[in-house]
């Protein structure tokens, strides 16, 4: 019962989101073939210029210059598509890591070429084969959803997730040669995975079982990331029984900390794939930055990290937040977002899935794309953690005839519990004072002075009453920097 | 949500039902997922919630309403862009063979689905991508795929129409001496492609690339829907230079091939014909 409410009230919450008329980006339709329900589970574009998209119901579309084709058919629930240097197609899906070869260039897929099926599966709903991502060394990266607990015929029994065989709940690599390697372990479900600008790895699980919030993790070998489900099949595991029953404590210490939190409920329910802003400054002002869409509610978020002590952590925000009302500036953004890509033209490709498991909320499918007008939004690009406070670069110099007050910069902070119960509430909300704000000579940072920061916490906050030097205010006043290690 | 609110919105019992439902729980009105009784709404609240789920449908993009009608009663379509034709979750065949990877009945988790077009035999066939093997063939419809797309999905494609042949459940390949065979053959599926439709399955068997085609001949002057048809194997073992043989089912059935003769209760492979022979089975009328 607590799950069905908590759907109606994310629906509420996404219902009441206002589209910000928008003179920065604008939300825009794009025609799918009629009659075919675009369920998009994968999404990328070959150097080309050639959209591929994979759908939930098993097929492959190409589309070039506005014409669509069914590429290929029949895969099994795929969850991930990558085009991969050489142009190749690599598929996700349930069964295997598959490649797709249009031998006689007739623009069909003629060979399903199995790359790798290194893992273990069964029927179960919840057993996503999700992916995918390529990296320099023709690597290919995705990560394998947790069983979910059902009846014996089939139906959900419960929302807790597990991991029923090799390698539910991992991250895996699968080499050029096909080597299935599991990478790193705890992700309950995290739907797809992205890479940054430097060739680093991550995927946002979902809120549940072990997982507090949603949240955005940062993949290398052999981390644990949370969900001790997954530690069945890690050999430095083998002699300690059931990793469930290990003490909180322990699992605590062995976790590492999600870069950053997506906090559940405000900004995400069920996150899709992370993508790199790799369009270096023609989609706006956040090249290298992440952005990361919502199954559930209309969101798109921005991620900006920062590397302290060696280890990703920073901030995330609301890019654009839609659901069904129109907005001034072209049409409203939609729920569903699973897969995110980035055209030939720079606009933000959003693909909605939307059906079966992945309707919640606002249901739907199809595809959307963010269009960047060109004027520059007057955002917070970034928060780069101090030793005694925060430092916010803005995209804008800030007014210089206003005079900034501590009281303008409502910060508080929170943690999420780390239990095997499904989700958490905010713990120990309380305000934070800010003591002092300074702005630097160009006007585009503002020092915070923060006194008592605590790590392994998540900082909120809410910027009232800014503008620039025209007067505009800020596009976002909502923030969220997850601390976890001080600098 | 949204949904809801369309398909009640013109039913004048469509407020009473939605109430009911938030009431006293509901199951099976939207595929497999179940709403348990909302028990901590307020009457009063319930009604407002009931009222504001009927208005939802006032808010959906024109489209949403393909996505809206599929859940009222899903529409048949024949994309001219597919070769096959979708009817709501039902998947029929079309001019050419469609080949489907899903959960199948009485299948390993990574099973095939292929089904084909009238001039092909107009029958359906799984195949086993775990065992490397042909398990069944049925007749009648091809699959709904119902449990695998709607509700939870994840779960079994259901076969429309019965089942006409059995394969025994061994691999049936053998390379070199039958008898020296392990029980359980090192198998390692490759893929498969599509050759004039149809598909022609890949996988190495201790280490041996195999290229295996099944193909179904209705039996002259009957329909497809017969279970009188002819099931032939064609493999291709490039390179191969042991001895090949084909172990039968243990139960008699009509085997015909000119490219292999019995041998100790086996097929034995000419050995001009190892590269490439085809086995037929003759289904009993």
């Amino acid at each position: 019962m607590k799950r069905v409410t908590i759907h109606i009230l994310s629906f509420v919450l996404a219902a009441v989101s206002i589209l910000r008329a928008d003179e920065s980006y604008r939300v825009e339709h794009v025609e799918v073939p009629q009659g075919v329900i675009m369920e998009v589970s994968g999404m990328d574009y070959s150097a080309d210029g050639v959209l591929y998209l994979a759908t939930r119901r098993g097929d492959i579309w190409t589309q070039k210059d506005g014409a669509w084709r069914r590429f290929a058919h029949g895969l099994h629930e795929p969850m991930g598509m990558c085009i991969g240097d050489k142009g190749e197609v690599f598929v996700s899906q349930r069964p295997e890591i598959t490649q797709l070869i249009d031998e006689d260039g007739d623009g069909v897929a003629d060979l399903y070429q199995t790359i790798s099926n290194g893992f273990s599966m069964v029927p179960n709903f919840h057993q996503y084969t999700y992916g995918l991502v390529q990296d320099d060394a023709g690597n290919l990266w995705g990560t394998l959803s947790g069983s979910g607990k059902t009846n014996p015929d089939g139906r959900p029994a419960s929302a807790d997730a597990f991991s029923s065989e090799p390698y539910r709940m991992w991250s895996y690599k699968v080499s050029p040669e096909g080597r299935f390697v599991p990478w790193s372990s705890g992700l309950r479900t995290a739907n797809g995975i992205g890479v940054n600008l430097e060739g680093d790895l991550f995927a946002a699980d979902n809120q549940g079982d072990w997982v507090g919030s949603s949240m955005l993790h940062h993949l290398e070998q052999g981390d644990f990331h949370g969900h001790p489900e997954a530690l069945r099949w890690d050999p430095r595991f083998k002699e300690k029984g059931d990793p469930t029953k290990l003490p909180i404590d322990e699992l605590d210490r062995l976790r590492k900390m999600p870069a950053v939190f997506l906090p559940h409920g405000e900004l995400s329910n069920s996150p899709g794939a992370p993508l790199c802003d790799t369009t270096g400054g023609e989609f706006g002002p956040f090249a290298g930055q992440l952005f990361i869409g919502d199954v559930v509610h209309a969101t798109l978020m921005r991620v900006a990290l920062e590397k302290v002590n060696g280890q990703y952590q920073g901030a995330c925000f609301p890019f654009i937040k839609g659901a069904s009302q129109k907005g001034a500036e072209g049409a409203p953004l939609k729920a569903g977002i699973s897969r995110l890509a980035f055209a030939p033209d720079h606009s933000l490709m959003i693909g909605r899935v939307g059906e079966g498991n992945w309707n919640r909320g606002l249901p739907g499918t199809g595809l959307q794309r963010v269009v960047y007008t060109g004027v520059l939004p007057f955002e917070i690009h970034r928060i780069e953690l101090q030793p005694d406070g925060f430092k916010l670069h803005f995209t804008k110099p800030l007014n210089p005839t206003h005079k900034l007050s501590p009281e303008q910069f409502a910060l508080s902070s929170y943690h999420y519990a780390y239990t095997p119960q499904y989700g958490s509430p905010k713990i120990d909300l309380k305000a934070v004072p800010v003591t002092a704000v300074e702005i630097s000579a160009d006007s585009k940072t503002a020092k915070l002075r923060v006194p008592g920061l605590e790590k392994r916490k998540i900082y909120q906050f809410h910027l009232k009453g800014m503008t620039d030097a025209s007067g505009k205010s800020l596009r976002t006043e909502i923030a969220y920097y997850t601390l976890n290690v001080l600098r | 949500m949204a949904a809801v609110g369309s398909r009640y919105a013109n039913d004048p019992r469509g407020l009473e039902t939605i109430l009911s439902s938030l009431k006293m729980g509901a199951k099976g009105k939207w595929g497999q997922n179940e709403m348990p009784p909302q028990t901590h709404v307020t009457e009063e609240n319930a009604k407002k919630l009931a009222e504001w789920i009927l208005t939802l449908r006032k808010q959906e993009e024109p489209d949403e309403g393909a996505k809206a009608g599929a859940d009222a009663s899903e529409p048949v379509f024949h994309n001219p862009l597919l070769s096959e034709k979708r009817v709501g979750t039902v998947v029929e065949v079309g001019d050419t063979p469609l080949v489907y990877r899903t959960y199948l009945p009485g299948a390993s988790s990574r099973a095939i689905a292929v089904g084909l077009p009238e001039k092909q035999g107009g029958i359906s066939y799984a195949f086993d991508a775990n065992e490397c093997r042909l398990l069944y063939f049925w007749s009648g419809g091809f699959i709904d795929m119902e449990r695998a797309w709607t509700g939870f999905g994840g779960w079994y494609a259901r076969l429309l129409g019965a089942k006409i042949y059995q394969a025994p459940s061994h691999f049936p390949l053998r390379i070199g001496k039958p008898n020296e065979w392990p029980e359980k053959p090192e198998l390692v599926f490759k893929g498969y492609r599509i050759v004039e439709g149809q598909p022609e399955f890949l996988y190495k068997v201790h280490g041996q690339e195999v290229a295996h085609r099944i193909t179904y001949q209705a039996r002259a002057g009957n329909n497809s829907a017969s279970n009188t048809g002819q099931i032939t194997h064609h493999f291709s073992l490039p390179g191969v230079t042991d001895e090949v043989s084909f172990l039968p089912a243990k139960e008699h059935l009509h085997y015909h091939t000119e490219d292999a003769t019995w041998a100790s209760g086996v097929l034995l492979v000419h050995p001009d014909k190892r590269v490439r022979f085809s086995i037929s089975i003759t289904l009993k009328p």
